[in-house]
């Protein structure tokens, strides 16, 4: 069985053979995020290791271990395969070579730091930690650098949906109850205080039930979307 | 609700892990009912996904404290999981609700009727392999009691899945939601696992439930609530808080008829991705549905025998290569005085002793005489004070069982 990657990931490894330096190590990503897994990738073989798959939760872990040979599997900390993974390193007598998770004798900061990015690592045993943490160190800032971008994206979708509808909540506001812009702008912040919700969520509401009372109100004085 | 404690929080905000599964119940109950708040926390319950990462995030401090499968504070405090951040509980949470199911094909194969004890069926599992069958089995995770229970079934069979048995069974490990999904697709012939799991298996018509664990160990802790011993250290107060809470909890659980409320809480919180009836029916153990088992009164207490029986099977299945030093193990990993004060604010009962011979029926554990049980499927029992024993009655030349478990 192929798995996801593996045919594509191969055929460049081939071309990254010739300078592959000495110290590059065999690693396969567990993650089911296409995007991340593929700016994770890049920073590693940058770094000059060597990338030779991604694999999913949904396959056979255990046998692509057994083929793939790594010396170290990166894994989303979010990925339900970890226990599957966790197994390998338990069971050692099914995969060739045994690994463990962590090198036992790397420095706890670095494993804190990674658990908090959300990164996880299997590290073929004896392995020394020096080799390690500079791999780790990647995948986090990687990791880090690839949540922030989402989260910026999401803030501006986020931002532009609560404008647009707390646009028309407050015009709509303003007509129903005869309050002028500021007064409408000030009942809705007041209400979504006191029920702890955004003000973008406390327009949503409003909107909602405007369209329950009188289908087609709510559009009134909105953009259309 | 409120809770007159004698605990100062030390600190207030808890992030507190879970898994989404049945047995998940006693936290949010705690949580839905106000306990957590009345004992003055303030508790975010985090759902993770898989195991390993739950113990990670507990083990590097993402989470303050989580609901473990029994054996993982053990076996990080032995190192076993290769992590090594030494962890202790003071609260056994559930006691069993797991159940063993094959796939149909090979429940028929084996013989299997609905009559059968779980030895019976052991018996026709170990007939099968003897005239050359294979058989592979999923559990959840390598340090639960799931894969220790799977493989004391089929021992009582008289397999040795250690020896020259191992090569006719493979265990893996599968995330609970992908286990029905593996049986249908052939990809294992059976599973241990907890609820719903095993309930969706026979309704979707390709699993036979052959027997709940607790006709396997009858008094085994299956889920602890597991802290970091730094963190208990550093907070013991916020602990003894904690434990109270999620006692409250419990208590309320045993003794109210709670499970509409409670079958709605698990639906609403998405706990489970199967329809609302299925988790009433389990919940009432209807049907085929191993209803979990809840800790209760003196069952609450995690008890060191319980704690030592998981670290034995450690050195049973080679996950260490001893020696266990299996009374200051134990010792450590309990947190005997924290689940003391707990109960006394509560007014709950108090154990007088922190192990027990398990196994050995009904035995004395509170200090007002209160009984617990303890039974195990082959009528065995492990004495605390002499754990080489019991790994000597398991095949273990009583020489090497010996220098495996020292003080």
């Amino acid at each position: 069985m192929r798995t996801l990657d593996e045919v594509e990931y191969s055929s460049s490894r081939r071309d990254a053979a010739a300078e592959r330096p000495a110290a590059s190590l065999r690693m396969v990503l567990v993650d089911d995020d296409a995007d991340r897994a593929a700016f994770v990738t890049q920073a590693l073989r940058v770094a000059g290791h060597d990338v030779v798959a991604r694999l999913s939760a949904n396959e056979d872990l255990l046998s692509a271990v057994r083929r793939l040979r790594p010396d170290v599997i990166l894994v989303d900390m979010d990925n339900p395969a970890r226990d599957v993974l966790d197994n390998c390193a338990a069971v050692t007598q099914q995969v060739p070579r045994p690994i463990i998770f962590f090198a036992r004798d790397s420095d706890p900061d670095t494993i804190s730091r990674a658990v908090r990015a959300g990164v996880s690592a299997y590290i073929v045993d004896g392995l020394a930690a020096h080799r390690i943490k500079p791999i780790l160190d990647v995948a986090i800032a990687r990791f880090r650098e690839h949540q922030k971008l989402r989260n910026e994206l999401d803030d501006m979708r986020t931002r532009l949906a609560d404008r647009r509808d707390v646009e028309r909540a407050k015009s709509m506001l303003a007509r129903v109850r005869r309050l002028d812009e500021a007064q409408a702008y000030a009942l809705l912040r007041r209400s979504a205080m006191a029920r702890r919700i955004t003000i973008g969520e406390a327009a949503r509401t409003v909107l909602a039930a405007a369209e329950l009372f009188d289908p087609g109100a709510a559009d009134v004085g909105g953009e259309s979307s | 609700m409120n809770l007159v404690l004698p605990f100062r929080p030390e600190i207030a905000h808890l992030t507190v892990g879970y898994m989404p599964l049945l047995d998940s119940a006693p936290l949010l109950w705690a949580a839905h009912r106000g306990y957590f708040r009345a004992a003055g926390l303030d508790v975010e319950l985090v759902g993770e996904v898989s195991w390993a990462s739950l113990r990670d995030r507990l083990a590097y401090g993402a989470l303050d404290a989580a609901q473990c499968l029994a054996p993982m504070p053990v076996a990080a405090t032995l190192g076993a999981d290769h992590v090594g951040v030494p962890m202790m509980t003071g609260l056994c949470l559930s006691r069993g609700g797991s159940a063993i199911t094959l796939s149909r094909t090979m429940a028929d194969r084996l013989g299997m009727t609905s009559g059968m004890t779980a030895t019976e069926s052991a018996t026709a599992v170990a007939q099968y392999v003897r005239g050359g069958g294979r058989l592979r089995l999923a559990h959840v995770f390598p340090f639960s009691m799931h894969h220790y229970l799977l493989r004391e079934w089929l021992e009582r069979g008289g397999l040795d899945v250690m020896g020259s048995d191992s090569g006719s069974i493979e265990f893996l490990v599968a995330p609970p939601p992908q286990m029905v999904r593996l049986l249908e697709t052939g990809a294992v012939d059976g599973f241990c696992v907890g609820e719903p799991w095993n309930t969706a298996a026979v309704k979707g018509g390709l699993g036979f439930v052959v027997t709940p664990t607790s006709a396997i160990w009858d008094g085994g802790a299956d889920k602890v609530l597991g802290v970091t011993r730094e963190w208990a250290q550093q907070f013991p107060n916020t602990h003894r808080a904690l434990l109270s809470a999620v006692m409250a909890a419990l208590d309320e659980l045993d003794s109210r008829d709670v499970t509409a409320e409670l079958t709605m809480l698990l639906h609403r919180a998405k706990v489970l991705a199967v329809p609302e009836s299925w988790i009433e029916a389990v919940l009432r153990g209807q049907g085929s549905g191993i209803p979990p088992r809840f800790a209760s009164g003196l069952h609450a207490f995690p008890r060191r025998s319980q704690l030592m029986w998981c670290a034995l099977q450690m050195l049973r299945c080679r996950q260490w290569n001893g020696p266990i030093s299996l009374s200051s193990l134990t010792a450590s990993v309990c947190d005997v005085s924290a689940y003391c004060d707990a109960a006394a604010a509560l007014g709950f009962p108090r154990p007088a002793v922190d192990s027990v011979r398990e196994g050995a029926g009904v035995v004395a554990l509170g200090a007002d005489g209160a009984a617990i049980e303890s039974r195990f499927i082959d009528g065995s029992e492990l004495d605390p004070a002499n754990p080489a024993a019991y790994l000597a009655a398991r095949g273990w030349n009583p020489e090497a069982a010996r220098s495996a478990v020292t003080g």
